[in-house]
């Protein structure tokens, strides 16, 4: 019986990590990453992503990437793809591969989210600084609130990331890195406010176990982009579908579900903070 | 306390018996039931557990080759996880912690990542003491702490890059056995139970004809033994009751045997003369016959039980004591003689008493049989008296008898040395006469002289021989270290020297040593060779032979001739003086054989003759007897 579990679950984990590399001619890759709350089992980006296929008429075949250099690697590869990656990887992306933004999420009503940092309620420590010679988690290296602001944050204090923590745990999502906590597995890691707000809405007993001791931010929420291939038009079909999704029911209860207010469109330098940030990173301290 | 319960009942000894066979029994086969179980799920764990340490291993190599620490965990998480979930399904196989550790010892992945956070150093007290190696897949036993531990060491592209260990809780295993144990021990009380019942049923059907048995031995040797229960069996206890029936009859027909030899016995024993009596080592009377009872006015039943010191008076009774004791020492009969007082006073009893020994050896009691010998005793001291009075009455007889010799001797002594003096002047004068007056004698007054002188020459020579006789009677014998061969050689010659015209030969054995008076026997031993001289004469080839032999372990000397011999039937003669058994062709005295018989005689010795007419004569004599 154990075998069979075990079968079981190594070919749901090649499948979930292969699932990424699959050609289907005539599907448009919606590429989804660790940017999302993964804690309903992806049903609310099911019905998210068949909401737009329903207005827009495109068939999207969703693409789950476990960490944001498949996701632009897949939409690299496919330049006509759709995603929903994290500020980071775009403003990169942007620039590497021309990828397009299509719409900002409104988080809290505002195209804007916060890096919070998490840690067990029975810690002491007050500050990331703090968690010297710790485990920190973080769910992707490119990921803004996960790595970026944190990395920030330290930097702001003369602190190199790299060299602050015992070890540092890529978890491949928010939701592993607030697992990795409540297990012990991290002492502390940087959270996504907007999952952090998912994940402690449908668990809540984890606010007993775990807490926000520092935050950073706000920074640009994580967009939903496309590669630099897709039309103007079928861009701007999108684009309108996610401004207007607010005013349906449908979309209203979509977005409910995601824990959004709806999107808006919003130019490529509303990034520019983060390009900021990665540039700031880039810099070398004095100790360095 | 049990033992000597049991030792009361046969019925319980079987019964006990039965529960021993049966609980050792049930116990040896539930014992081994257990261990091939015991060892079977084990073996099953075994497998289990290493069956998921390979699948889980191949699964984790990758993220441990990249140390994918939230990837590694998850992994091992999940497993760990389904597995709690599982326990229905893995009853057997209850996982306590999986640990992933890459090639220095430290923590990529713990399933208790609290206590064994990524990059810290593996620690486990139980495996202190194993040493990390290579091989491929350990399996480590510690039901002492309830684990099991399988340590396996992962690949990735053909080099090890970590380690991992998953520890199992044993306690199902021990659970199973605890179950497996108490149904074994449910089952064993229930055979216990059984075997008891069976047991007693069958300790019943033993002991019921053996109680049977023991009610009907009382009356064992009766002739008609009861045991009619056992009747309808056919079973060993149907020929048990044969065998006692015919060893009931055995018995009677040997008691009645016994009684009536016991009556025969008691008929001897009471009709003797002499007084039986047995009793026990410690002196108390067994049995006593008739004739004790008669003697000293008693009866058996108060004899019976007592000692000899309760019986007679106290100086008898510790003689008595002292002689059983005796008897008793030497394991054999002792003839004694005792006195006793009677009511017609001391009498004297020959009383053997003997020592009564069991089948063992082993001395019980000590018989005895007396015989009055009162009346003999008597005689024996009249007899004494009588002989005393003889002894006396020849020793005076003897001294007057050798006075009478002596006064014999001196007369024959005296006679014939009177007689010479005569005898020597009729020889004298007769010579004289007739070298004087030969021719004026006619022949017939010549022949008369020449038969004085020859009749007196004779007569001469026997009183010489009577005087040397009479000498050796009288001669003190001196008594010293002899070579006889010596003198008989000496002798030997001397009759050479008076006759040497006559060849004679001479076997003389050497060294021949005795003890004796050296003249007496050098006269002797004249006597003899001179004898053997004279009657060879005639003999073709002459021969004497002197030497020694045994006889009746006495050493016999003798002198042998091959001469005229003489006739056997008048040997009684031979050493009698003036007893002659040849003519007048053969000189002599007839005194010399005697003179020889009284010199061995006088020496202690014996001497006689053996001869055949015409074929010589042998002459034997001992010494010193």
């Amino acid at each position: 019986m154990l075998i069979r579990h075990l079968v079981t679950y190594v070919i749901l984990l090649f499948l979930y990590t292969s699932a990424s590399y699959a050609n289907h001619p005539g599907d448009i890759p919606f590429v989804v990453s660790g940017v999302v709350s993964d804690s309903s089992g992806g049903k609310d980006i099911r019905h998210f992503v068949d909401y737009l296929m329903q207005k827009s008429g495109i068939n999207f075949k969703i693409y789950y990437a476990s960490n944001y250099s498949k996701l632009s690697s897949i939409m690299r590869q496919k330049p006509v793809s759709i995603g929903w990656t994290c500020g980071a990887p775009f403003v990169e992306d942007h620039k590497q591969d021309k990828q397009q933004l299509i719409s900002v999420p409104l988080f809290h009503k505002k195209p804007l989210y916060h890096s919070l940092i998490i840690t067990s309620v029975k810690n002491k420590e007050q500050k990331l600084a703090d968690f010297k010679g710790k485990i920190f988690a973080y769910s992707d290296p490119r990921s803004n609130s996960g790595y970026i602001a944190p990395a920030v944050l330290l930097k702001q204090q003369g602190i190199d990331i790299k060299k602050h923590f015992s070890l540092m745990i890529n978890t491949g999502n928010h939701e592993n890195s607030i697992i990795a906590l409540l297990n012990g597995l991290a002492d502390v890691a940087a959270i996504d406010e907007y999952i952090w707000t998912q994940y402690t809405e449908k668990f809540p007993g984890t606010l007993n176990k775990l807490h926000e001791i520092e935050r950073s931010g706000p920074f640009p929420f994580t967009p939903i982009v496309a590669g630099k291939n897709i039309t103007p038009a079928s861009l701007e079909k999108i684009r309108n579908i996610l401004v207007n999704m607010k005013q349906d029911t449908q979309g209203q209860k979509i977005l409910k579900n995601l824990g959004l207010d709806g999107f808006v469109n919003k130019p490529v330098s509303f990034y520019q903070p983060i390009q900021q940030m990665l540039d700031s990173l880039n810099e070398k301290t004095p100790q360095e | 306390m049990i033992r000597k319960w049991l030792e009361k009942s046969f019925s319980r000894q079987v019964t006990a018996m039965l529960l021993l066979v049966g609980i050792v029994s049930n116990s040896t086969y539930a014992i081994f039931d257990f261990y091939q179980e015991h060892r079977h799920y084990k073996n099953f764990m075994e497998q289990q557990a290493t069956q998921l340490s390979k699948t889980l291993g191949q699964t984790l190599a990758n993220d441990m080759h990249y140390e994918n620490y939230f990837a590694l965990w998850s992994s091992i998480r999940k497993v760990y996880l389904d597995n709690q979930a599982s326990n229905k399904d893995f009853d057997l196989i209850i996982i306590n912690e999986i640990a992933v550790i890459n090639k220095e010892g430290r923590v990529l992945a713990h399933t208790q990542a609290e206590t064994h956070k990524p990059g810290s150093v593996y620690s486990n007290p139980l495996l202190n003491d194993i040493s990390i190696t290579d091989r491929p897949l350990e399996v480590l036993w510690m039901e002492q702490h309830n684990k099991l531990f399988v340590y396996s060491a992962i690949n990735y592209n053909n080099s090890i890059v970590g380690y991992m260990i998953i520890s199992y809780s044993t306690l199902p295993l021990k659970a199973l056995r605890n179950r497996a144990l108490t149904t074994y021990a449910i089952s064993q009380i229930a055979i216990l139970i059984f075997i008891i019942l069976i047991a007693g049923y069958f300790a019943r059907k033993i002991s019921a004809p053996i109680n049977d048995i023991i009610n009907a031995l009382p009356n064992m040797g009766s002739g008609n033994l009861d045991i009619s229960s056992l009747d309808h069996r056919h079973d060993e206890f149907k020929t048990l009751e044969k065998a006692l029936r015919h060893a009931d009859k055995s018995i009677y027909e040997t008691h009645n045997e016994i009684i009536d030899q016991q009556q025969k016995l008691s008929g001897i024993l009471d009709n003797s003369d002499a007084i039986i009596f047995m009793k026990d080592t410690e002196g108390k009377y067994l049995l006593v016959n008739q004739r004790y009872e008669k003697i000293f006015r008693t009866d058996q039943q108060d004899v019976i039980g007592r000692t000899d010191f309760d019986l007679h008076p106290a100086i008898f009774a510790q003689e008595f004591l002292n002689h059983d004791r005796c008897a008793m020492a030497v394991k054999r009969p002792i003839h004694f003689e005792e006195r006793i007082e009677l009511d017609d006073g001391i009498h004297t009893y020959i009383t053997v008493r003997f020592p009564i020994k069991d089948s063992s050896g082993h001395i019980y009691a000590i018989a005895g049989i007396a015989t009055d010998i009162t009346e003999r005793k008597q005689i024996e001291k009249e007899l004494i008296q009588y002989k005393t009075r003889l002894e006396s009455i020849v020793e005076t007889r003897t001294q007057e008898l050798n006075e009478s010799i002596q006064e014999l001797e001196a007369f024959s002594y005296s006679v014939s040395h009177d007689l010479r003096t005569p005898l020597r002047s009729i020889n004298g004068f007769s010579l004289a006469l007739k070298e004087d007056y030969q021719d004026a004698l006619d022949d017939t007054a010549n022949n008369y002289l020449e038969r004085i002188i020859r009749a007196t020459d004779r007569m001469g020579d026997i009183i010489d021989d009577l005087l040397l006789l009479s000498r050796v009677n009288r001669h003190e014998i001196q008594t010293q270290a002899i070579n006889l061969s010596l003198i008989t050689e000496k002798v030997f010659q001397q009759l050479q020297n008076l006759d040497p015209d006559q060849k004679i030969e001479i076997d003389i054995e050497s060294n021949i040593m005795i003890q004796g008076d050296p003249k007496l026997i050098y006269l002797a031993m004249e006597n003899l060779l001179g004898n053997a001289w004279k009657y060879t004469a005639k003999a073709e080839q002459p021969k004497i032979t002197f030497g020694q032999t045994s006889q009746n372990g006495h050493r016999v000397y003798f002198v042998k001739d091959n001469g005229t011999g003489f006739d056997m039937q008048y040997v009684d003669k031979l050493f009698k003086a003036f007893q002659r058994l040849h003519g007048s062709e053969y000189e002599g005295t007839g005194i010399g054989l005697a003179t020889v018989h009284r010199i061995i005689h006088r020496h202690n010795g014996r001497i006689w003759a053996e001869s055949e007419e015409g074929h010589g004569a042998t002459f034997y004599f001992t010494l010193g007897e």
